[in-house]
């Protein structure tokens, strides 16, 4: 059987890569006894599939990974199972069975949903935001594989607005684009709306950034991928 | 501690998951509930630390004690020291974050001689006082245990205390006088004094040491009343009996042995005689395979690692390897969990056993030969065959093996050129065994390396009394290799022969040393064996500002009456066997496997031993 997974990582592990939470996970399924699939080969891996990766550094209340299993098992008694031997800070929140057909988790998801925090002392801030997303083109350069190049992410930002301020912190909320067909690093564009708000080049530094949650589009609509499964 | 200001700086810190625990299985207590806090301290990064044996059994061994809480710290990469430096943030242990200078204990393990300036720069992180006699009363006991800890001399400033061999039992005993000591209350002095009373812990400064007028030693004699002029080691009798963890940290971060160690053996009978290990870890002992099955039941399920090692110095020659190994797989190859083992002689392998282990997961391949030629490899006692080597190479490429690793060591007591042909030789005859078994077929993808270290004669063996290479002689000879290694397919790599020289000087020296560890830290030494932070000119500088010949202790021959730093240390093995292996070696005499019959290596006096 087939089963999408939400799950949470939270502050106490907030540093560890995407690779290590791979693995981290693919040992607790072995800890929990889950009857996890696993390929063929010389190396065989479980058969666990991954939403897009969550950057080193950040929280998040929304990570998704689907996983297949030999045999069948409760949703309800999986997540009990893999709560009990994870580690303090990851969570699993929720699964749904989903049928084999199910399309790839990078492949449906298109945005994430963000809380910012950021220590600020600009009052007018919200005054920035728009001045900010008033321009038509927004580029940053992206270091990769083929070397640097320029990328625009204005059309990536779909939504930043203050949620609150208070007297140091603003939270921002923020849904910019994720998944395989285009996708925007949180930490980026906050680099980028500091530096166009003239903020000293480390303040970055003292940004919180929180997932809440992924969506995919579907009949007209933003549903997260447990909706999807649920049908 | 002010766990923002950490939080700000693993921002910027490169693998922050180093220095952030909360590891699965990680022990955590209640500090205010403990009577000892104790930091376990490993001088390296964290991902070399983590994969210590010795550490995973005595971490949570210790904290088995419910008076104990033991934490883990490991050397922190530069990048982290340079911000905890700025931040003034003491150093401090993984599980509570708290300063390691407020614990009682900070032990150190010593694995080799290179990470000794980082023992210095951990202290003066922690703000502890670097040499013992700089602590007050407040401050903890610095401690070292493991293999380098057998020769503390040239550190012997730095600690307050030493344990000898296995640690299992010792560590408890010392807790229990550390108990009753903190209770009653007490000077420094007075606990050193009763822990002095152990078996098998040492405190230098209990010792004085004269020397000679040529700079040898002359004499290391006890200092006052009640001291014993020699210290024997620890040994734990039954394995079976000793203590063994049943679970272990996952660590989140890619360590450099990743997986569950199953120690199926303590100690080694082959007698190689360049091999510290191989003497100081005798007598041989066993773990039955039911205490094994058991033993990795109980680590699979609790830490869900894929892959359990099964490990000693050299595992094939578990006297129930074939059993142990089918049980294994039998009870787990369904839940996908691979067994390797670190040295795979395959000599002693049947082909059948090895087709068994690979179902799972294929490892790597490596062979130790050591030496290039059958009369060299007699030398130093390595009982294995040109013959043992290709058959096993020609079976293993015929199971599906193309990369294979073969280590060498140059510098070996009586070498000559003919030896050093003799490594690539070898190479050529690998290589043609790899086209006799494939026939040709994946040729392109057959990969040979060929591996070098410099020999470094170690306290303990039969090689303590020869003079290493000189730098320029091994350099020399890696000259003449590269010119022989041109071979396709073949692959050279070597160690730097500057840093076998410092080894070899601090492996044999003497409390002397302990001013040139100083100045080389004070000057930035640290990390030393990470070749890029390896600052061998400093070093030099370090030597000639205080005075110090590293010569005279890498590259002199002792004589047979020489009295050593290490001489008030009794690892069981006599010097009269090591003597006496050295002079077989000089004659190229063999020793064969002490399972075949006994030598008379003197281990036997630690008491019912060895039958
Ligand atoms: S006492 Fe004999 S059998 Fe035992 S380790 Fe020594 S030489 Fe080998």
């Amino acid at each position: 059987m087939r089963m999408v997974v939400k799950y949470a990582k939270r502050d106490r592990v907030k540093y560890i890569s995407h690779l290590d939470l791979m693995r981290t996970l693919h040992r607790a399924l072995r800890r929990a006894g889950i009857p996890v699939a696993f390929s063929q080969g010389y190396n065989p891996q479980p058969k666990v599939a991954f939403g897009p990766p969550l950057p080193v550094g950040m929280t998040s209340e929304g990570e998704y990974m689907d996983i297949v299993l030999d045999l069948e098992m409760n949703p309800k008694e999986f997540c009990h199972r893999m709560n009990s031997v994870l580690p303090q800070g990851i969570t699993v929140l929720d699964a749904v069975a989903i049928d084999k057909s199910f399309p790839s988790l990078m492949s449906v998801i298109e945005r994430a949903l963000y809380h910012i925090s950021i220590k600020t002392p600009v009052q007018s801030i919200e005054e920035a935001l728009k001045d900010f997303l008033s321009q038509p083109v927004i580029n940053i350069t992206k270091s990769g594989k083929k070397g640097e190049r320029t990328v625009n992410i204005r059309p990536m930002i779909h939504r930043l607005e203050t949620v609150s301020q208070g007297k140091e912190v603003v939270v921002m909320e923020a849904v910019l684009s994720a998944g395989s067909k285009e996708s925007l690093n949180a930490e980026q564009m906050v680099c980028c709306f500091l530096e166009f708000i003239g903020m000293e080049d480390d303040s970055h530094c003292f940004a919180n950034i929180h997932r809440l949650e992924m969506f995919l589009y579907k009949d007209n609509a933003w549903i997260t991928p447990l909706e999807l499964g649920r049908g | 501690m002010d766990k923002s200001v950490l939080d700000e700086i693993l921002r910027q810190v490169s693998k922050p998951v180093r220095y952030m625990g909360n590891e699965y299985n990680m022990v955590e207590k209640d500090p205010s509930k403990v009577l000892i806090r104790f930091a376990f301290a490993f001088p390296d990064v964290y991902e070399v630390g983590m994969s210590h044996l010795g550490m995973k059994i005595l971490y949570h061994l210790m904290n088995k004690r419910e008076d104990t809480y033991c934490e883990r710290v490991f050397a922190p990469w530069v990048d982290m020291e340079q911000k905890m430096r700025e931040k003034r943030l003491p150093l401090f242990a993984l599980e509570t974050k708290d300063p390691i200078a407020m614990f009682d204990f900070v032990g150190f393990t010593l694995q080799y001689e290179m990470c000794y300036t980082n023992v210095i720069n951990m202290l003066d992180l922690a703000g502890i006082p670097l040499r013992w006699w700089e602590r007050e009363e407040h401050h903890p006991f610095v401690i070292a245990g493991g293999p380098c800890a057998y020769n503390i001399e040239p550190l012997a400033d730095f600690f307050d205390l030493v344990v000898m061999g296995d640690g299992e039992e010792v560590i408890n005993e010392l807790l229990d006088v550390y108990r009753q000591w903190k209770m009653q209350g007490g000077r420094r002095q007075d606990f050193l004094m009763a822990a002095a009373g152990i078996p098998g812990v040492y405190v230098p400064r209990f010792y004085d040491v004269e020397y000679n007028p040529d700079g040898t030693v002359c004499s290391i004699k006890p200092n006052r009343e009640g001291i014993s002029p020699i210290i024997r080691k620890r040994v734990v009798r039954d394995l079976d009996k000793a203590y063994y963890p049943e679970t272990m940290i996952v660590p989140y971060m890619d360590i450099v042995h990743d997986r569950i160690m199953l120690e199926v053996f303590r100690g080694c009978t082959r007698g190689c005689r360049f091999c510290q290990a191989g003497i100081i870890y005798r007598p041989v002992r066993e773990r039955s395979v039911p205490r094994l099955m058991e033993l990795a039941e109980k680590l699979i399920s609790n830490t869900g690692y894929e892959e359990l090692s099964l490990s000693s110095l050299s595992t094939s020659d578990y006297s129930d390897l074939e059993k142990l190994v089918k049980q294994l797989m039998k009870r787990f190859a369904s839940q996908k969990v691979s067994f390797s083992l670190p040295s795979l002689r395959l000599d002693s392998f049947s082909r059948e056993l090895i087709e068994e282990m690979i179902k799972v997961r294929k490892a790597g391949l490596t062979f130790a030969p050591e030496a290039g030629t059958q009369r060299l490899r007699d030398v130093i006692n390595k009982g294995v065959t040109e013959n043992d080597l290709l058959n096993s190479a020609r079976q293993a490429f015929e199971l599906g093996w193309d990369t294979v690793k073969l280590y060498f060591m140059i510098g070996l007591p009586t070498e000559t050129r003919e030896d050093l042909k003799g490594i690539a030789e070898l190479a050529k005859k690998v290589k043609q065994c790899y086209f006799d078994a494939t026939l040709g077929q994946r040729a392109h993808r057959l990969r040979i390396t060929i591996s070098v270290a410099s020999f470094v004669p170690k306290p303990f063996t039969p090689f303590q009394w020869v003079a290493q290479d000189t730098i320029e002689d091994l350099n020399d000879k890696i000259d003449f290799l590269k010119d022989k290694l041109r071979i396709k397919s073949v692959e050279f790599d070597w160690h730097d022969p500057r840093l076998s020289f410092l080894e070899a000087v601090f492996a044999r020296g003497d409390r002397r040393l302990g001013k040139v560890l100083l100045k080389a830290w004070e000057m930035g030494c640290k990390f030393d064996g990470w070749a890029e932070l390896f600052k061998y000119d400093t070093w030099l500088k370090a030597f000639e500002e205080t005075g110090i010949d590293p010569e005279f202790y890498a590259n002199r021959v002792r004589n047979k009456e020489e009295v050593f730093p290490w001489s008030h240390i009794d690892v069981g093995v006599t010097p009269s066997f090591l003597w006496r292996e050295y002079q077989k070696a000089l004659k190229g005499e063999l020793t064969p496997d002490c399972r075949v019959r006994c030598w008379g290596c003197g281990i036997t006096r630690l008491g019912g031993l060895c039958q």
